[in-house]
């Protein structure tokens, strides 16, 4: 990812139309998100370490549900890459996905604190 | 109307809860397809929203459940997929999905598909309630409106095993109506219908509460009467017999008494009764010959000595 341009973690618009436009709503879910997803990265770290792509792909699955139900779009495909990895049955070197995915974490927690 | 979500994802789960919350439905959430199962068991929900993944029990698998195991009510159920590959939605809907959604959801999606859900449930409601009716209807006699033959021959068979697996009494009363071909034949169809039907109610009204009256077929009626041994057989059936006589329904043919009257038959089985069940309709029906050929207008209750009707 290198040179190029970061994307916005949050397509605030969209995720706003799916929560029903309630703003209210769309940060509690958010903050839903950022206090749901920690934990999971610390399963894919177990899974990976203990060279299960199953359980890769299960637990990315999950995180990339959340994160695309709230246009968290970034965060998504982090964990959809995950995802496919696992689900092709690669259980080694994805400890740089990982953390990229965790990366897309924190600039959404940053993100969020900027929206009120 | 009433939806579970089964989705194990919480956001994905409150955001589908919020966006149903506000189409005005009332929401039920479970972790799993396990959960949901469990909770179907206890509430009567006809809509369900179930992701595709989740552990203990997919949605694919709940739905297969729903299939095969919930066969009492229709459930109509909407798989929850992020994958919208069409070998998966085949595969969805032929597991027995009513319809899927990509998630993420829609809201205007989803709501037309709730709403083709909520039809598809209310003309399942409308159908179940029609059959029970039919039923019902297939239950009763049309002339007189008591429970008739084919009620009967439930009843009796569920009273039979009741009584047969816990040793318990029970008995039966056949009953005739006295020379109502004269009655017919004299008077016409249409007052021999009447009489039927006041014989009928005559009969059901002089009954306990845990008798129930038959129309057996013509102007024959049995009842049963769970819980009764030969001896209150006869004082029930005797009853019966002074309720039609007491009601003193003209019927010129039948002498000497000048009103209708009827021939009653009683067979009991007894709590210590090993066999004989099969044959305690014929041996009513003996003793309902006993009681006609004793002069009518009579009770006769069976004995090993009865006469076998020819």
């Amino acid at each position: 990812m290198a040179g190029s341009e970061t994307p916005c973690p949050l397509d605030v618009a969209d995720g706003l139309e799916r929560a029903g436009g309630e703003m209210d709503f769309y940060k509690e879910l958010l903050d839903l998100l950022l206090e749901d997803v920690p934990p999971r990265i610390v399963e894919l770290r177990a899974a990976a370490a203990a060279a299960d792509p199953v359980k890769v792909a299960g637990v990315a699955h999950a995180i990339k549900g959340a994160a695309a139900n709230l246009a968290a779009t970034p965060l998504r495909e982090a964990a959809l890459t995950l995802e496919m990895k696992g689900r092709e049955g690669v259980a080694s070197g994805l400890e740089p996905m990982i953390e990229r995915l965790d990366a897309e974490l924190g600039r959404l927690a940053e993100f969020v604190k900027t929206i009120c | 109307m009433r939806i579970l979500i089964a989705e194990d994802e919480p956001i994905s789960r409150r955001l589908l809860a919020a966006a149903l919350k506000k189409m005005g439905h009332d929401v039920v959430g479970a972790e799993n397809g396990r959960a949901a199962w469990e909770t179907l068991q206890r509430e009567d929900i006809r809509l369900v929203i179930a992701d595709w993944e989740m552990p203990e029990m997919t949605g694919l698998e709940l739905v297969r459940k729903l299939r095969e195991e919930a066969a009492d009510r229709y459930i109509y159920a909407i798989l929850l997929t992020s994958r919208g590959l069409k070998q998966d939605i085949v595969l969805g809907l032929e597991a027995g999905a009513d319809d899927y959604v990509t998630k993420p959801f829609d809201r205007d999606e989803l709501m037309v598909r709730i709403k083709a859900g909520e039809r598809v449930t209310r003309l399942e409601a409308e159908l179940a309630e029609r059959n029970e009716q039919l039923r019902r209807m297939a239950l009763v006699d049309g002339l007189t409106g008591i429970a008739n033959r084919r009620s009967f021959d439930e009843d009796f068979s569920r009273q039979r095993e009741h009584a047969k697996r816990f040793s318990r009494a029970f008995s039966v009363v056949m009953i005739d109506i006295d020379h109502f071909k004269l009655y017919n034949d004299s008077l016409g169809h249409e007052a021999g219908d009447g009489a039927l039907r006041a014989v009928a109610q005559l009969l059901a009204g002089a009954l306990r509460v845990s008798d129930k009256v038959y129309r057996y077929g013509g102007e024959e009626f049995v009842c049963i009467l769970p819980e009764t041994d030969a001896q209150g057989a006869v004082v029930v059936a005797e009853r019966l017999r002074g309720a039609i006589e007491g009601a003193k329904i003209p019927h010129a043919g039948n002498k000497p008494s000048g009103v209708v009257t009827i021939s009653v038959g009683v067979a009991s089985h007894g709590a210590d009764a090993a066999a004989g069940d099969e044959e305690l309709l014929s041996r009513a029906d003996q003793a309902l010959y006993v009681a006609k050929s004793g002069g009518r207008n009579r009770v006769a209750a069976w004995s090993a000595e009865s006469p076998v009707r020819s």
